[in-house]
């Protein structure tokens, strides 16, 4: 396993270097830093050129500026990066870089959490259903996602996702037939997702009509959308609905241990309503804190589990602490909703929260749950740009995966063996369909933020995109290839965890050391 | 390379495939396939659409010196038939407008009076240019470096891999933009040609996968023994086996080529001179509230011609790869295990 | 077994519930952070971002850098909306003591101070002087050594500041009052635009010299400045220039207070580089021009479209973007927003050039000065101005007309007078056909002219689609030179002819002499006429008005005769405001443009 660590870092090493190597000498021929000197005619032109080019060292050979380049960029294993300058305004690249990549990482994070948890799920229940109207639907729609333009749509989405959608919330007044159409369109989505007879089906949609009619009236009757929260009430009702929906999928219902310590970390979040909200009162919260309370609540949801024990106290751990997750998270999202009236009539949003530009409003700083709110506020769209392109592969790679495991012989091993659908769906199908999704995901990121280019430049997020193509736009070399080297290791390092992942993940792969 | 994937096996027979066997009796490999690709609707829908955008973009308005059907050229500036340059494109009376009516500008015009319909085609011819140029350029260089690397293997393998990788390392749209930034003044063809040149890295992973496995088949022995050189072998022999592959991802290659040029357009890398439909967007950016027109054909013409591709494209992976179709019907199996499960369930009771 | 582990579950659950249930649930008073409820804060965004707190150097000159010194320092005079000069004598007054020589005496007011509590005195005039006029500098400009970012770079005991000034390179070395308070200021010769010569608004001297010298006391560096330029002392002004040229130049705030020191209503508190800067009122500030919101925060964004989106959302609450007729229009869709559309100090203009070897140089017919002229007038004569207005200006602006002065402003009183007699009726029309005569009767064919315009600018674009078929017509082969890059490439040589536009800052008649006078800073076609310069010359040391049209006249009468180029149209501006938050804007056509007379903002309730 060590021989593969520093083989694999050598190798990284060289990949780095030498595409290092070939986007210097490209992005030498593309850029021109000379372009408005070049064809000077005014007295002293040559004296002009003749300065710039001592001043870049335009007349050494290409190769040897990058090794200039490359002994600045190789201090950095000492701590003392020296990545040149953006020599128009003086400004080191590694301070350009330094506040970029903290923009950029942001985006993409956590428009890459969104699209796998969405595009996984779809896709599987695709493949589940296959060649049914809901497969046919999601194929359709994942391949418009896929030939949009995606500065086409941003514009379109600041349009009516921001600028229209807050004029609405000014007075929400929520057309009738759009109730309908909600209602209506969510119980066909859900029936079709669902699938199995038609009595079955016609069950579906009326339970799924039913509920999403009951959402709508909430919604509606407690003028959510102005003053949103859960309450103690529905984080009880949801808690107890997310202890039941991943007690199903982790083990089955039919697994009282797992079913009861569930329900019991539910009732602790329901519980500890009040005293979070104490808490929140007196400590000023930070993501340390809200990161930590995180961890804390699997741990209880572990101590859970454990405690209703059984022969098998682990699996009944894992399902408490799962569920503990998304009910402290539910705690989280309360605390966060509270706030949300403070935010949309704070002097500096004036009841429109959704923006259209920039990272944050300027100057805002009033505290961490105002200041997560605008953060939400200003990742809404460019994070939903993003989404809409890697949604649609992640769903398209997790159908077609699943696909394929389905047809392998183990799956009707299983089967035949008289597993129940859920366990052959659960444990044997979707960790398998997973493996080429584990390979896939951290070289899509790379894509990801090869996107950002685009998106940040259209929502004028001053990111790592945003500053490559800017610096390419104007010539400077610099800066560039401060991002090309940023990129270079992130790629490499993705592709090493790729690598790790499927080794993980499957057996039959062995690191041959 | 330390870790291997699995070789992707040819899929074998199962017994669920019975009823599509006897369907295909007697068919030859081909005729399964196109047969499988024409009863694909969406790509046959795919397929209508992209000759009919190609017959309109190159016929309305001709190509090079031959003049075309339509009456304006692209450049030519004519008198605003509405104000404003509004489309004179009219619904049908059943759909809400003042009748059924093309008009002189049915696109509109813009504020020079240049006609936005002539101008999409002339983007559009634009966009299916460098589509083919970088489908074929990919597709050639992909075969060629996956199949040297796939038939050689060892060092060969070695060192046109790591090429590969070293082109992957970066997002193409960042490749896309330097060679954009070198090459966008010298036209469309040879943009699409050097980005032809470095979209090639996925098929030649799957073709030189396809090819560690081919090479270990009899019928390439059977050549070998033959008397067969390894150019004839890798030509006459395994290519033609590996085509499913290279077909398929070309065609998905080619639609992320449009969309790629449209970006690089946006960004002010890609085309500088001429029309492309990603600068027509990028120009009119601001009229999408006020001259919409401007804003949404050359964007709906992208989305068609990608969307188009993407359907033909999973028509051909279905018809070349039937691995992940569940035949013959998943309802029917499902609703079986189904029945099954309940079987289970009340016997343990 | 079960039981009690359900027993002792529901005890834990119930022992939680008991805990909260002795916390009543109040809460909900947000623990709101440190800054200020937004309420009594604008947002305006602008499409550049600011790159130099010292806008006086002919690099920093520029409006995004203009936009902040109008907000932070004050100047003793200033243009209203309708382009008069005002004074604000609460931060100082001056007066022309004699007109012969002329004298001009500036008195800096006693509670005048910038934001660190020194006072603004004549020290502060006298650097402004020391730079603009040019008299202590050591070597001339084009001796000067200049880094990439166009900032000089001077050598051991030089001593050059780079700047320029019409009038101040006329003056002696002033006379400062005892109280330092006063600056007085000969000229050697009468001079005609005396009153913009020195406001006051420079860059603070203490400041600039405490930075050069590494002086620690603010009142020792200002008698350092005046001692150094009494003395003219080459070692103390080296660098003291240098620091004067880019010590001032930053993108975010420096540490260093010193660097960004106000004297007007506002003060810097916060600049995030490249995409905010956030202004607060200036509570050392105690003049006629205080700032109405306490704080104002401009937002940088280089897309008209964004900004307008920006604005619809409510994210700005004034913008001025680069006028096109989508963007007007998609303004005015905009519910609760006032919008305000008028002419610009701007105005677009072709350029010929005459010095490149090209089509225009007489150098390329063997210095035959009349047949250059007659290719030049050819081209004029086919350029179709009137087409441009009418298929581009005209439907934004209402009854918009060609410029047809090169040196006066469409609405100035004498504008009318001198377009009468200048000669520019001569090309009202675009006649293509006379322009091929003119070309056939001096025996040119076919000359290639490569014509230079923004590449990124749609209106632009659509220019060169308008004259492309006009000048063909003409018999010229058009070649397109369009650039990204444009503005660097100006007076380079590489085109022959180019359509952008000037801003004008003042409406002084030698506003724009250095565009025509030979070797001019701002003449980019290396055009020369002796005749003309002396015009000018004369032009800039007559006071009397009569004249002064006269004058004007002629230089415009010779820049038609000799076929120097066309002005083609003042810019379409607009400016939008959210009225439901913000009222008083009125929007000015010189810079500061949409920030103009922000002491008359205020907000709606």
């Amino acid at each position: 396993m060590l021989m593969f660590l520093a083989r694999r870092l050598m190798t990284s090493v060289l990949v780095v270097l030498v595409s290092t190597v070939v986007m210097y000498v490209l992005v030498d021929i593309a850029i021109d830093p000379l372009e408005d000197l070049r064809t000077d005619t005014r007295p002293g032109a040559e004296d002009r050129i003749a300065a710039r080019t001592a001043m870049l060292d335009l007349d050494s050979p290409v190769l040897l500026r990058y090794l200039d380049w490359l002994s600045g960029a190789s201090r950095c294993l000492i701590g003392s990066c020296d990545l040149g300058r953006d020599w128009r305004t003086g400004t080191p690249t590694t301070e350009l870089l330094s506040g970029a990549v903290t923009t950029t990482l942001q985006l993409v994070t956590v428009a890459t959490l969104l699209a796998i948890v969405l595009g996984v799920f779809v896709g599987i229940v695709s493949a589940l259903r296959q060649y049914s109207g809901f497969d046919y639907g999601l194929t359709f729609v994942s391949f418009v996602l896929y030939s949009l333009p995606t500065f086409w749509v941003a514009v379109l989405l600041k349009q009516f996702l921001a600028i229209k959608f807050n004029d609405f919330l000014a007075d929400p007044q929520i057309a009738w037939w759009f109730h309908a159409l909600v209602v209506l369109g969510t119980a066909t989505v859900v029936m079709a997702a669902v699938g199995g007879s038609a009595a079955r089906r016609l069950r579906v949609f009326g339970v799924a009509a039913l509920v999403s009619l009951a959402v709508m009236l909430y919604v509606d009757l407690t003028d959510f959308l102005v003053t949103p929260g859960l309450g103690i009430v529905l984080v009880g009702v949801l808690g107890v609905g997310m202890a039941f929906g991943i007690t199903a999928l982790s083990t089955g219902l039919s697994d009282r241990r797992s079913l009861y310590a569930s329900l019991t970390v539910a009732a602790l979040g329901v519980a500890l309503y009040y005293p979070v909200l104490y808490l929140w009162y007196y400590v000023d919260a930070s993501w340390p804190i809200v990161l930590g309370l995180g961890l804390l609540a699997v741990l209880v949801g572990l101590g859970v589990g454990l405690a209703w024990g059984g022969p098998d106290r682990w699996t009944v751990a894992r399902t408490a602490a799962l569920t503990a997750l998304p009910v402290a998270g539910l705690l989280f999202v309360d605390r966060l909703m509270s706030s949300w009236d403070n935010y949309v009539d704070h002097g500096l949003i004036r009841g429109r929260p959704i923006s259209t530009a920039s990272r944050r409003t300027p100057g805002f700083d009033s505290g961490f749950w105002l200041n997560t709110l605008d953060l939400f506020g200003h990742l809404l769209l460019p994070t939903l740009t993003l989404v809409l392109i890697s949604f649609a592969s992640y769903s398209r790679y997790s159908r077609a995966s699943t696909l394929e495991v389905l047809g392998q012989d183990y799956i009707r091993t299983a089967r035949a063996k008289g597993l129940t659908e859920r366990t052959v769906i659960m444990r044997h199908a979707f960790r398998n369909a997973l493996i080429p999704l584990a390979s896939i995901v951290p070289v899509d990121i790379i894509t990801l933020v090869g996107g950002a280019v685009i998106t940040e430049r259209i929502f004028n997020w001053r990111g790592m995109g945003w500053l490559f193509a800017n610096y390419l736009d104007q010539n400077v070399i610099d800066p560039i290839m401060g991002y090309l080297l940023v990129i270079a290791i992130l790629a490499v390092v993705a592709n090493f965890v790729a690598d790790l992942f499927y080794a993980v993940l499957d057996p039959r792969i062995r690191v041959a050391a | 390379m330390t870790v291997e994937t699995p070789p992707s096996g040819i899929p074998e027979e199962r017994s669920e495939n019975a009823i599509e066997l006897k369907d295909v009796a007697g068919l030859s490999q081909g005729q399964i396939i196109r047969r499988r690709f024409l009863r694909h609707r969406g790509a046959m829908a795919g397929l209508a659409v992209i000759a009919l955008i190609a017959l309109l973009a190159i016929t309305s308005i001709g190509v090079g010196p031959v003049p075309g059907w339509w009456k304006h050229a692209p450049s030519d500036q004519n008198p605003l038939v509405n104000p404003q340059g509004t489309p004179t494109m009219g619904l049908p009376t059943w759909l809400g407008g003042d009748g059924l009516a093309f008009g002189d500008a049915p696109f509109g015009q813009d504020e020079l009076g240049r006609d936005i319909f002539a101008r999409t085609m002339q983007g559009t011819q634009t966009s299916l240019l460098v589509m083919i140029v970088v489908g074929s350029v990919s597709a050639l260089l992909g075969m060629a470096v996956g199949a040297l690397a796939g038939f050689y293997r060892g060092a060969t393998d070695q060192v046109l891999m790591r090429l590969t990788d070293l082109i992957i390392t970066f997002p193409l749209i960042v490749i896309g933009a330097v060679l954009g930034k070198m090459v966008g003044a010298a036209g469309p063809f040879i943009l699409a040609v050097v980005l032809g040149a470095v979209s090639w890295t996925t098929l030649a992973r799957l073709v030189r996968a396809e090819f560690l496995s081919l090479r270990e088949r009899e019928f390439v022995d059977a050549a070998r023994v033959a008397g067969a050189s390894d150019f004839r072998i890798i030509v006459k022999h395994m290519i033609p086996n590996a085509m499913g592959v290279v077909i398929v991802n070309t065609t998905l290659l080619m639609a992320a080529a449009v969309i790629l040029e449209a970006s690089l357009s946006y960004l002010g890398f890609g085309i500088q001179t001429g029309t492309s439909l990603g600068k027509m967007i990028s120009d009119y950016e601001q009229a999408f509230n006020t001259r919409p027109w401007l804003f949404w054909w050359p964007g709906l013409f992208v989305i068609a011609l990608a969307l188009s591709i993407n359907f033909v494209g999973d028509g051909l992976r279905d018809a070349f790869d039937p691995r992940q179709k569940k035949i013959p019907s998943a309802r029917k199996m499902a609703r079986a295990a189904g029945r099954m499960a309940r079987q289970d369930a009340k016997a343990t009771s | 077994m079960r039981l009690r582990r359900i027993a002792a579950a529901t005890t834990a659950v119930a022992l939680g519930a008991a805990l909260a249930a002795c916390a009543p649930p109040e809460d909900e008073n947000e623990n709101e952070g440190n800054s200020d409820s937004g309420a009594e804060r604008i947002t305006v965004g602008w499409n550049q971002p600011f790159f130099s707190y010292n806008d006086d150097t002919s690099n920093g000159n520029a409006t995004a850098n203009a936009i902040l010194v109008y907000l932070t320092r004050s100047t003793m005079n200033f243009y209203d909306a309708e382009q008069e000069l005002q004074t604000d004598e609460s931060f100082g007054t001056y007066e022309k003591i004699s007109d012969d020589p002329l004298t001009v005496k500036y008195t800096v007011a006693d509670d005048a101070r910038w934001s660190d509590g020194t006072p603004v005195d004549a020290a502060d005039l006298l650097l402004a002087w020391a730079a603009g006029s040019g008299k202590v500098n050591t070597i001339e400009a084009d001796q000067v050594e200049t880094d990439d970012n166009n900032v000089p770079v001077l050598g051991e005991g030089q001593v050059y500041f780079d700047s320029s000034s019409a009038g101040l390179p006329l003056t002696e070395t002033p006379e400062i009052s005892d109280d330092n308070k006063s600056m007085t200021l000969t000229y050697s010769e009468p001079f005609a635009d005396w009153e913009l010569q020195i406001d006051g608004g420079g860059v603070a001297a203490h400041a600039t010299v405490m930075n050069a010298l590494d002086i620690t006391d603010p009142m020792e560096a200002k008698q350092t400045l005046i001692d150094a330029v009494m003395a003219n002392d080459a070692t103390k002004l080296g660098p003291i220039s240098s620091f004067w040229n880019s010590g001032f130049d930053f993108k975010s705030l420096p540490e260093d207070e010193s660097l960004y020191l106000s004297s007007g209503a506002y003060v810097l508190t916060e600049m995030e580089d490249g995409q905010y800067a956030t202004l607060e009122e200036n509570p050392e500030y105690t003049g006629d021009r205080p700032a109405s919101i306490p704080t104002v925060t401009v937002q940088w964004n280089e897309d008209p479209n964004a900004q307008a989106q920006q604005l619809a959302n409510g994210e700005i609450d004034l913008v001025g973007p680069q006028a096109t007729t989508d963007i007007v229009e998609a303004l005015q869709n905009i519910d609760g927003t006032e919008v305000e559309t008028g002419v610009e100090a701007s105005y677009e203009h072709v350029d010929l050039v005459v010095d490149n070897g090209g089509p225009f140089d007489p150098a390329t017919y063997g210095g035959d000065a009349e047949t250059a002229r007659t290719v030049r007038q050819a081209f004029l004569t086919a350029y179709p101005r009137q087409d441009i207005i009418d298929r581009l200006i005209a439907p934004l602006e209402e009854g918009a007309e060609t410029r047809d002065s090169f040196i006066v402003t469409p609405g100035s009183p004498t504008y009318d007078e001198i377009v009468g007699a200048n000669g520019s009726d001569e090309y009202a029309e675009s006649d293509p056909a006379a322009a091929a005569a003119l070309l056939e009767s001096v025996g040119v064919s076919a000359p290639t002219v490569r014509i230079m315009f923004a590449a990124d600018n749609v209106r632009r674009e659509n220019q060169f689609e308008i004259i492309k078929p006009a000048l063909e017509e003409a018999g010229f082969v058009v070649e397109d030179a369009r650039n990204v890059d444009w503005g660097s490439k100006l007076g380079d040589g590489t085109y022959d002819a180019a359509f952008f536009a000037w801003q004008s800052t003042s409406t002084g008649v030698t506003e724009s002499q250095a565009t025509y006078y030979t070797g001019g800073l701002n003449n980019l076609t290396g055009y020369t006429d002796p005749a003309m310069d002396a015009l000018w010359d004369e032009l800039s040391v007559t006071t009397d008005e009569d004249r002064q049209v006269e004058l004007q006249t002629q230089i415009d009468q010779m820049l038609y005769d000799n076929a120097y180029g066309l002005p083609l149209f003042q810019f379409p501006s607009v400016a939008a405001w959210n009225s439901e938050r913000l009222e008083g804007v009125e929007p000015a056509p010189l810079s500061p443009t949409i920030f103009h007379g922000y002491w008359n903002w205020s907000l709606v309730d």
